[in-house]
């Protein structure tokens, strides 16, 4: 408390303080009837002071428990208790004349002072839980009431003298007597005193914090510290007639003692009754508690349901608890608690006639199992008597399942719990849906991590270099929608004279297109090896797609083969876009007719499908593209189209293979930016050299 | 990107499905659950309008020829109808119209039924 001021203000608030006390402490040690030395009173004043400091220092006693508080409280009064009832009680019964007291008592005296004090600190530390802003004032109030106190008495120089009077008004403060002497100086001391006591004394709120145990404890504790307290009251006469200033601060403190003893007894024992359900509610805090940290730690929905089930069954006092989750139109029991796993089962299926009252409540409660129309068949068959309650598990108003209880007794379940078991159901259901989207995300990022090795899988299928020729520069690119596609290219050096170049495109998106399109790759590899036309080689392709593929599924594919030497380009088009000559500047779309791989048997397709051949010339460029390009599409929607690829090559008609290449990209993706690509772009490009 | 719809209408002596919108990978179950429909009913004269497709992808054209055996099988067939000339020149790239009637109404289509019938 006042320890937390910095070090500066401290010692200016310490230093008079200390001069203060110094010269009080001298005061004290003078009034003692007997002769002091200076040696002495020095001695004797800087004792006092360090006690002061030493007791200001509380802080070990704020990191008491407030048993042990407790345990330190009881030792404190015992050892006053038997300091004066056994020692000096017995020498002031036979001298009352305090000239007969000795030196040797002294020291009891100096004690009973500390120990006094240290009452008074331990009492403050109690008053002082929880404080608000009247507990210090009153406090300080109090203390500066007995201090003025023990001033009064020392200015009256009256200090060991037996005074009867001064005793008798002590121990006969009846209401009466202290209305009566209210007026008279002491008296209305007491009367101040005893207020501020008793005021300082309704700050009790440490028996809030006690469970059960510790309050009966502490009822005993405290009946026994009363008890002492009183005694000392009592018996603070003795010391009295020793020193009245001692006496006025033993009196004070044991009256402390003794009335806040009293009323902490009186508090424990009533609030005993309701200390139950304290920590009831202790109990049912630790368990949402718990819950909110498995809620974060767990993320397997099982293990989730039974820690749920675990506390659930804790805090409601159920017998029996589950927990059952939707999946499609049944349910699934995910974890359960008291009973075995196949009566659960069978409970549950009997439960399902209560799913229907669930519709338009969250909660349902059953009283009275054996009197409910719903309930009474099965649980005459199973239980004596029971109450049951059905929580509906909702997350954004998605219905995922319910918890329910049972209690072998009737009106098992207060509103009080079903608000609780309410409360409870929502943390489950948003657990579990977290537990969902934790899963999702992993799942997620596994099915991204398997689609970037399909990717690399697919890339590698594409050609990793150029064909090595002198008379055309031939190369392509591909550039994915998703992660893998079902485009391909490929460029084919059968022998020195032949460069076979496919460029095809498998319908569809995503991996079965993607595992097509290797397969149909292997098949062209084989085939060129031994057939030289490319309507050959389109046939074959066309019956291995009929067998392979599915149904609704074709490929498209340009198919051609060239002859370096004669600068001669056969090829076949299969369902595939046309295949663009750059010409001085020009753009001639050369077509031939041809059906996708797949669309008809061997005897349409081959009817429909015809070669076509172009003679090169120097500098001019072929582009066999797949429909990506001309169906990429802007922001708006529109497509980049054929008229766009068309004027687009015309400008390239100087360019050499790479440039054309990357023209073609960089206005694609031009193009198409913004936009989530949905067809894999890809297009081979040859120049004659 | 646009939606897709479509609408059935039985009529005689074919049903008519008017296409609405792109027809692509995502769109495309759509039009192969209502064909299997027609199927299961033993509808197997097919008209399909396409008058208002914007765009048809791969995945879509292979829902007519994964259904056209089946369908011819049984003595049916599809026929297409009212296509944009965009859409027109995806089908004749494939070799469409060498595999189905593609024909410029609907009226057209349905006559050509009346005719096989």
């Amino acid at each position: 408390m006042n320890l937390k001021i910095d070090k500066k203000s401290k010692l200016w608030f310490y230093i008079p303080v200390i001069i203060v006390i110094f010269v009080a402490s001298a005061l004290l040690i003078k009034s003692f009837p007997v002769e002091i030395s200076v040696t002495e009173m020095l001695f004797g004043q800087i004792s006092i002071v360090l006690i002061y400091l030493l007791s200001f220092n509380r802080v070990w006693l704020l990191r008491m428990n407030l048993f042990h508080r407790f345990v330190l409280f009881g030792f404190t009064l015992f050892v006053l208790y038997t300091l004066i009832d056994r020692t000096l009680y017995s020498v002031t019964y036979e001298s009352t004349k305090f000239s007969d007291v000795s030196r040797v008592y002294i020291p009891a005296l100096v004690l009973i002072m500390i120990i006094s004090w240290f009452v008074f600190i331990l009492i403050k530390s109690l008053v002082f839980m929880q404080q608000s802003k009247t507990t210090l004032r009153n406090f300080r109030i109090l203390l500066f009431l007995i201090i003025a106190r023990v001033i009064a008495v020392l200015a009256d120089g009256s200090d060991f003298v037996n005074n009867v009077d001064l005793q008798n008004n002590f121990f006969n403060t009846s209401p009466i007597n202290i209305a009566l002497g209210m007026f008279e100086p002491e008296s209305f001391f007491i009367f101040l005193i005893v207020s501020l006591i008793i005021m300082n004394s309704f700050r009790v709120k440490w028996i809030h914090y006690l469970n059960k145990r510790d309050k009966i404890l502490s009822l005993f504790a405290f009946f026994i510290f009363t008890v002492l307290s009183a005694r000392i009251v009592y018996n603070s006469q003795s010391v009295f007639n020793m020193s009245n200033i001692t006496g006025v601060f033993l009196h004070s403190a044991a009256l402390f003692s003794l009335i806040y003893s009293l009323m902490s007894f009186t508090g424990i024992l009533f609030l005993l009754p309701s200390a139950g359900i304290l920590d009831k509610r202790i109990r049912e805090v630790k368990s949402f508690q718990q819950l909110s940290s498995t809620v974060s730690s767990i993320f397997e929905p099982d293990a989730l349901c039974e820690k749920a089930v675990e506390l659930a069954a804790q805090i409601s006092g159920s017998n029996v608890v589950w927990i059952e989750l939707k999946q499609g139109d049944d349910f699934r029991i995910t974890a359960s608690k008291g009973l075995n796993a196949d009566r659960i089962n069978l409970l549950s299926k009997e439960c399902r006639k209560i799913h229907d009252r669930l519709q338009h409540n969250k909660s349902l409660i059953i009283n009275d199992c054996r009197r409910e129309r719903l309930t009474k068949d099965f649980v005459k068959k199973w239980f004596k008597e029971c109450s049951l309650i059905a929580v509906k598990l909702v997350y954004k108003d998605k219905y995922i399942g319910h918890v329910f209880g049972l209690k072998y007794i009737r009106y098992g379940y207060t509103d009080e719990i079903r608000a609780l078991f309410e409360a409870f159901a929502y943390q489950i259901s948003m657990a579990l849906e977290n537990a969902d989207l934790v899963k999702l995300t992993i799942e997620q990022q596994i099915y991204r991590e398997e689609l970037r090795v399909a990717h690399e899988a697919q890339m590698r299928l594409l050609p990793g270099s150029k064909p090595d020729n002198k008379t055309a520069d031939i190369d392509g690119f591909c550039m994915t929608a998703n992660e893998i596609g079902g485009d391909l290219y490929d460029f084919i050096c059968v022998n020195d004279d032949r460069i076979d170049i496919l460029v095809g495109d498998v319908s569809g998106k995503g991996a079965s297109s993607a595992f097509y399109m290797a397969e149909l790759k292997g098949v062209l590899l084989a085939l060129s090896r031994y057939v030289d036309s490319p309507t050959e080689i389109m046939v074959q392709a066309n019956n291995f797609v009929r067998q392979s593929l599915e149904k609704n599924m074709f490929a498209t594919m340009v198919y051609c083969i060239f002859i370096p030497s004669k600068k001669v380009l056969h090829f076949a088009r299969a369902g595939h876009p046309p295949v663009m000559l750059i010409r001085n500047g020009k753009v001639e779309p050369v077509d031939s007719s041809g059906l996708g791989l797949g669309m008809a048997d061997e005897d349409d397709f081959s009817k429909f499908l015809s070669v076509n051949k172009i003679k090169l010339r120097k500098n001019d460029a072929v582009v066999i593209y797949t429909d990506g390009i001309t169906e990429a599409r802007d922001r708006h929607g529109n497509e980049f189209g054929e008229e766009r690829l068309v004027e687009l090559l015309a400008k390239c008609s100087d360019f050499n293979t790479e440039q054309i290449i990357e023209t073609i990209k960089k206005e694609i993706s031009d193009f198409s930016k913004g936009t989530h690509r949905h067809d894999d772009a890809t297009a081979v490009v040859m120049k004659i050299l | 990107m646009n939606n897709f719809s479509l609408k059935r209408d039985d009529r005689e002596p074919a049903t008519v499905i008017s296409l609405k919108g792109y027809l692509d990978a995502h769109t495309a179950p759509e039009l192969e659950e209502t064909i299997k429909s027609l199927l299961d009913e033993g509808k197997v004269k097919i008209v399909i309008n396409l008058n208002e497709l914007d765009y048809i992808s791969s995945a879509g054209l292979g829902v007519f020829m994964g259904f056209i055996e089946e369908i011819r099988d049984k003595g049916g067939d599809i026929k297409l109808a009212e296509a944009s000339d965009k859409v027109y020149r995806v089908f004749d790239l494939l070799g469409f119209p060498m595999l189905y009637e593609i024909l410029s109404k609907e009226e057209e289509a349905l006559k050509r039924f009346s005719e096989m019938s």
